[in-house]
């Protein structure tokens, strides 16, 4: 029975439109829904050179955006009943993806793909195929 | 928004000893009613653990931010409490709760709301900020803490 259900938001839309779907699923099998954004905290080194903003302006930004939508996310799990906590994490996303879901005993993680084709796609294939090596339990693909 | 500019000194409590998830989500209540009486304060008591029986708002490194957006009611309100010597709250992380902060919304605000949630967060998420809000030992002391943060 899938008890605890690590949900992984990647700030992307492709996640959001699905927690309606991850919502039904955990309520379907009465199921804890554990939604987990991961700061990556790499990207600001990046996104420094991109946006012309400090890095550790560029890491506030990151996590006040994580936050606001986990919290987006458990408004709308909350509608529908179903339980959820929420996580934030900094770091390598594959890595704290898989060290969380051991760390809570997940039974399932739920992670959305894109299909908006090119690097978007492929950089999406990777992630999914990278936390899929790195977890002991199912990985659902939505 | 600032969560500065949403508290004040008859909205924040130091150093409570209470022991009990029950006592300090009341307490929590009777903070935040406590310069706008928006609403029933069992009402909103109500609100708070139909929340909480979804899952705990503790968030970890004993943080607990249990919130609600409500339909009728106007501005955005928050209370803080410290606990020092921690609450099991049931976080997932399994740690005591020692700090504490309720926000509740208009739903008209959601936006507004959470944003103001996720500065709370992000604002918590730092250790240092932390340690200091769990020293301060006067209202005051706390307030001056939130606004160094905020303005770090």
């Amino acid at each position: 029975m899938v008890k605890k259900i690590l949900l992984v938001i990647t700030a992307q839309a492709e996640s959001l439109k699905r927690v309606d779907f991850v919502a039904q699923l955990a309520l379907a099998s009465d199921a804890q829904i554990i939604a987990l954004n991961v700061v990556d905290t790499s990207v600001a080194k990046h996104l420094k050179t991109a946006t012309g903003t400090s890095e550790s302006e560029t890491i506030v930004r990151l996590q006040e955006d994580g936050w606001h939508y986990l919290y987006d996310v458990e408004d709308t799990c909350k509608g529908l009943g179903a339980k959820i906590v929420l996580q934030q994490e900094e770091g390598f996303p594959e890595s704290v993806i898989g060290n969380t879901a051991k760390r809570f005993k997940a039974d399932l993680v739920v992670m959305a793909y894109s299909r908006a084709g090119g690097y978007t796609q492929t950089r999406s294939e990777r992630f999914v195929t990278s936390v899929i090596e790195r977890v002991d339990c199912p990985v659902l693909v939505v | 928004m600032k969560l500065i500019n949403c508290l004040n000194e008859k909205t924040v409590e130091v150093r409570s000893t209470l022991k009990e998830r029950g006592p300090i989500l009341s307490r929590l209540v009777a903070l935040v009613l406590a310069t706008a009486g928006f609403m029933d304060p069992d009402a909103l008591l109500g609100e708070i653990e139909a929340r909480e029986k979804l899952g705990s708002t503790g968030i970890g490194q004993g943080v607990a931010i249990p919130h609600v957006h409500l339909k009728g009611i106007e501005g955005l309100h928050v209370a803080m409490m410290t606990v020092p010597g921690g609450v099991d709250f049931g976080a997932m992380d399994d740690m005591p709760c020692n700090i504490f902060i309720i926000v509740v919304g208009p739903d008209e605000d959601r936006e507004g709301y959470l944003k103001l949630l996720a500065e709370v967060s992000r604002l918590l998420s730092k250790e240092k900020t932390r340690g200091t809000l769990l020293a301060a030992k006067t209202p005051a002391e706390l307030l001056a803490t939130i606004r160094d943060a905020e303005a770090g």
